[in-house]
C-alpha cells in the first residue's frame, strides 16, 4: 500500500467525522498521530463553560484522546491559543468594527488549521497533514494541479471553507471523508463502537458556542464597542428613517432586529462605515452582479482564471453562480455575476469554482 | 519492567513499585481485609499493620508514631499542614512566608488562605530559586505564623538549606512546613532535633503505589482539621485508613533508607555521565549552577526550539520525561518555576526535566542523549 508507513497528523475536534477520519487512516496503513488543537478557552471568550460547545473543550479534548487510544496512535494537545487570538479573534472583531460581516472559520482554515498547523509539522518531521472536513482533493486536469473538490454529500460539502489552503499546503493534505455521506460516517462510527458516533454536529462560531457574537463583541472587546456611535438608517431615496445602533450589530441582508417599522419587509443592503450609515431597502434594492475580491489565493495558473466563465459561491449556504473574473490590481480582482444576485457582503469569502472543484477564492471587499 | 523500548527518564514523576512493596502488597491480595479501626480480631489486624507500618516510618524520620499522619499524598498533606496550620494559629497572626518556586499543593494552598484574609510573603530566591535564610529571616514580622519550603524543587533538584531555615523558624516562634517529596532516599532526614514542625512525603515517588502519603506532624502542634468524620490519624484526618497502602509506602521507605548511600553514589555517577554528554548537544543549558542538587533530577532547556515539538518528539521515539506541569487539556503550560527563575516563555517550553530512579543505568542514558541529539539537530534543521 503506498500509505505504509507515511507519518500523517490528523487533526481532530473531538467529534465523529475528525475521529473517523483517523481510522480510516490507521486502515490504510497511515502510521497517525491525533492531534487536538486548543485554539481559545472561556477566559478569552466569555460564554458559559457548562454550554455545549463543539470544540475545544475538555471534554471534546478526552474524546479524541480516547479514540486515539482505542486505535492504539498517539494523541497531542497542541496550544494554538495565542495564534487563534492574534489572528483570528483580532480579524473578526476588526472586520465588524469595519462594518464588514467576517467568516473565521475560513481565516481559521486558512491560517491556523494549515499554515501554522503545518509549520508545527514540520517540527515534528511529519509530512502529511489530514482532516475531517467533507471535501476532496482531486486533479486539476487542464493545469495539472491539486485543487479542492466538492465532498460527495453535497448537504455536508464544506470546499467553500477551504479556498485559502495555500498550493504548497494542499499538495500535503488528506481528506479521508471527501467520498462519503454524512449518514455513511455515523453508520460506520457506531459499526466501531466509537465513543464520537452520536456527537451532534457543530453550526456556530467555535469561540461563540451562543450563537450571540454581539455579546462576545461587548463582553470581550468593550473598547470597541463602546467606540462604535450609533449612527443613521438611510434608505433608497436617501431619507434619514432611524437610528442604528452602532454598524457591528448590523450585516448586509439582515432583516430582524433593525428596529425599523416601515410596513415593508425591509432589509439592510450596505454598511458605509466612513460615514457611519447603515443603507436599508427592499430586497430588490441589495441585489447586485458587481464586486471586488481581494486577499486571494489562487490554485491553479492565473491563465486558467482570468476572463474564463466560473461559478463563483458567495456564502456558506449560496449556490456557486457563473461569472468572470479580471484582475484589477496586484491585491484586488473584479467579479462580474452573469445575473443579479442577493446580499453580496463584504467580509464574506468568494469561491471560485471550475466544476465542482475550488481553484481560487478571496474576501468581498467592496459591492 | 517497562517495555524495553521505552527510555524512561520520569522517575521524579511516578516510578515503577519496588520489588519488595509488590511482594508485600501480594501477601495483602491473599489476606482477609478488615477495617482497621474495628473492634474483631479481623479488624485488630489491620490496625496491627498500620501500627507496624507507622511505627517503622517513625523510627526512619526519628520521631514518634504518633506524629505520623497517613494521608492520600503529599497534596492532602500540604494542604491539611499549612492550611489547618494557618487556621489554627489565626489568633495569633494573619502572615505567612513560602516561595515562589514551591509545589502547586503549596502555592494554591497558599492562595486560597490570601482569600481568607491571610497575608502570603512569596520569596524569589537567587537567580537559581535558593532561598538565602538571611532573606528569610528579614521577612519575618511580628505577625508571621508559618513559613513553608520544599527541600529539594521537583523540577530543578536545587536543595534548600531546610535545616538552617527550620533553625530560623524556630528561634522566631514560628512554625515550619517542609515538602520533602523529593528529598526523601536523597537526604538523611531526623525530625526529633529540627526545627521543622511538618513534613510532606508521597509514596508514589518511592516505589509505593500512588493514593498514600505522610504528614510528619510534630507533638502538640496545633491543626484545624479539613476533613469530618471518624476520628482516625490522632483525629486530624478524618476516614479509614488505607493500611495496605501504609504498609507499602513503609516498605518503601525503608527500602530508601537503608539503600540511600547506594543509591547516591549511583546516581552521582550517572548524573556526571549524563551532563557530560547532554553538554555537547546543540542549543542546550544545563539548569544547574554551582549550588547543591540531588544528583537524580537535571533540568536543561534548548534556546530557540519549539517545545512543544520537542516532547512531541521524544513521545513519538519512546521516550518519558517532563516538562513543568501539564495542564488538564494536556497541553503545556510553561513551568512556574522556570518563569520564577526569568526564564522566557518559549525557553521554559523547551526545557526538560530528565529524572533518574533506581531502575536507570548508563545504557539507558546513552541511548536518551543519542535519541535527543538527533531530534533537537532535527528540529532545529526542519525549523529553519
Amino acid at each position: 500500500m503506498a500509505s505504509r508507513g507515511k507519518k500523517v497528523v490528523i487533526a481532530m475536534s473531538g467529534g465523529v467525522d475528525s475521529s473517523l477520519a483517523a481510522r480510516l487512516l490507521v486502515d490504510q496503513g497511515y502510521d497517525v498521530i491525533g492531534v487536538t488543537m486548543k485554539l481559545w478557552g472561556y477566559i478569552d471568550t466569555g460564554g458559559r463553560p457548562t454550554h455545549d460547545s463543539n470544540c475545544c473543550s475538555l471534554d471534546d479534548i478526552n474524546n479524541a484522546k480516547a479514540e486515539c487510544a482505542s486505535l492504539g496512535i498517539p494523541h497531542y494537545t497542541l496550544d494554538m491559543s495565542a495564534e487563534f487570538k492574534e489572528i483570528v479573534i483580532q480579524n473578526f472583531v476588526s472586520e465588524y468594527k469595519a462594518g464588514r460581516t467576517p467568516n473565521p472559520c475560513i481565516i481559521c482554515n486558512t491560517e491556523i488549521k494549515w499554515h501554522a498547523l503545518l509549520n508545527k509539522l514540520d517540527d515534528l518531521g511529519v509530512q502529511y497533514l489530514a482532516t475531517g472536513h467533507y471535501a476532496r482533493k482531486v486533479k486539476h486536469e487542464a493545469s495539472g494541479k491539486w485543487v479542492v473538490g466538492r465532498g460527495k454529500d453535497q448537504a455536508k460539502d464544506q470546499a467553500y471553507v477551504l479556498w485559502g489552503i495555500r498550493p504548497e499546503e494542499l499538495d500535503r493534505t488528506l481528506f479521508p471523508l471527501g467520498d462519503l455521506s454524512k449518514q455513511e460516517v455515523r453508520k460506520q462510527a457506531a459499526k466501531a463502537d466509537m465513543r464520537t458516533a452520536e456527537t451532534p454536529e457543530s453550526m456556530e462560531i467555535c469561540f461563540v458556542p451562543d450563537n450571540d457574537y454581539r455579546r462576545f463583541l461587548s463582553e470581550q472587546y468593550p473598547e470597541v464597542i463602546e467606540a462604535a456611535p450609533k449612527g443613521e438608517f438611510v434608505n433608497s431615496q436617501g431619507e434619514v428613517i432611524g437610528e442604528h445602533q452602532g454598524i457591528h450589530n448590523y450585516t448586509v441582508g439582515q432583516r430582524k432586529g433593525l428596529g425599523l417599522a416601515t410596513g415593508e419587509r425591509i432589509f439592510v443592503n450596505k454598511i458605509d462605515v466612513e460615514s457611519n450609515t447603515v443603507h436599508v431597502g427592499s430586497k430588490a434594492d441589495a441585489e447586485a452582479t458587481n464586486f471586488t475580491v481581494n486577499s486571494c489565493n489562487w490554485l491553479i495558473p492565473e491563465a486558467f482564471i482570468f476572463d474564463q466563465k466560473l461559478d463563483v459561491q458567495i456564502r456558506y449556504n449560496h449556490a456557486a453562480k457563473p461569472a468572470r473574473i479580471s484582475r484589477i490590481s496586484d491585491d484586488e480582482v473584479q467579479v462580474i455575476f452573469e445575473t443579479p444576485e442577493n446580499a453580496i457582503t463584504p467580509g464574506q469569502s468568494a469561491v471560485f469554482f471550475h466544476g465542482d472543484a475550488v481553484v481560487g477564492g478571496g474576501i468581498i471587499n467592496s459591492v | 519492567m517497562r517495555r524495553s523500548s521505552t527510555i524512561y527518564l520520569d522517575h521524579a514523576s511516578g516510578t515503577n513499585l519496588l520489588p519488595e512493596v509488590k511482594r508485600r502488597i501480594s501477601e495483602w491480595l491473599d489476606s482477609d481485609v478488615a477495617n482497621p479501626s474495628s473492634i474483631h480480631q479481623e479488624g485488630r489486624r489491620s490496625a496491627a499493620d498500620l501500627d507496624e507500618a507507622r511505627t517503622s516510618i517513625a523510627e526512619v524520620l526519628g520521631c514518634k508514631p504518633s506524629e505520623i499522619l497517613f494521608t492520600s499524598g503529599a497534596t492532602e498533606a500540604n494542604n491539611l499542614a499549612i492550611m489547618g496550620t494557618a487556621e489554627a494559629l489565626r489568633d495569633k497572626g494573619l502572615h505567612i512566608i513560602t516561595c515562589v518556586t514551591e509545589h502547586p499543593s503549596v502555592l494554591e494552598s497558599h492562595k486560597t488562605l490570601e482569600k481568607n484574609g491571610f497575608q502570603v510573603t512569596y520569596l524569589k530566591g537567587d537567580k537559581n530559586g535558593d532561598v538565602d535564610p538571611e532573606e528569610f529571616r528579614a521577612s519575618i514580622t511580628d505577625d508571621t505564623i508559618l513559613a513553608s519550603f520544599m527541600w529539594v524543587n521537583n523540577e530543578t533538584g536545587l536543595m534548600h538549606p531546610i535545616e538552617e531555615l527550620a533553625a530560623i523558624a524556630r528561634d522566631r516562634g514560628i512554625r515550619f512546613h517542609c515538602d520533602a517529596v523529593q528529598a526523601f532516599g536523597h537526604i538523611p532526614m531526623q525530625m526529633q532535633n529540627s526545627g521543622i514542625d511538618s513534613l510532606a512525603l508521597s509514596g508514589h515517588k518511592l516505589g509505593a503505589p500512588a493514593g498514600i502519603g505522610v504528614l510528619y506532624l510534630r507533638k502538640g502542634r496545633a491543626i484545624s482539621r479539613k476533613s469530618f468524620g471518624g476520628s482516625q490519624e490522632q483525629n486530624v484526618r478524618a476516614g479509614t485508613q488505607n493500611h495496605i497502602g501504609a504498609a507499602a509506602l513503609a516498605t518503601a521507605i525503608q527500602y530508601h533508607t537503608t539503600h540511600l548511600d547506594v543509591n547516591t553514589k549511583k546516581y552521582v555517577e550517572l548524573s556526571d555521565h549524563i551532563q557530560n554528554q547532554l553538554k555537547t548537544l546543540p542549543g542546550i543549558q544545563i539548569n544547574r549552577q554551582g549550588k547543591q542538587y540531588t544528583p537524580n533530577i537535571l533540568s536543561c532547556s534548548f534556546r530557540h526550539l519549539d517545545g512543544e515539538a520537542l516532547f512531541i518528539r521524544l513521545d513519538m521515539q519512546n521516550i518519558a520525561v517532563s516538562n513543568g506541569a501539564a495542564c488538564s487539556t494536556g497541553s503545556q503550560a510553561p513551568s512556574h518555576v522556570l518563569t520564577a527563575l526569568g526564564f522566557d516563555e518559549n525557553l521554559a517550553q523547551a526545557s526538560l526535566r530528565i529524572s533518574m530512579g533506581i531502575e536507570s543505568s548508563r545504557h539507558e542514558i546513552d541511548d536518551f542523549c543519542g535519541e535527543l541529539k538527533q531530534i533537537v539537530t532535527s528540529i532545529y534543521r526542519d525549523s529553519k
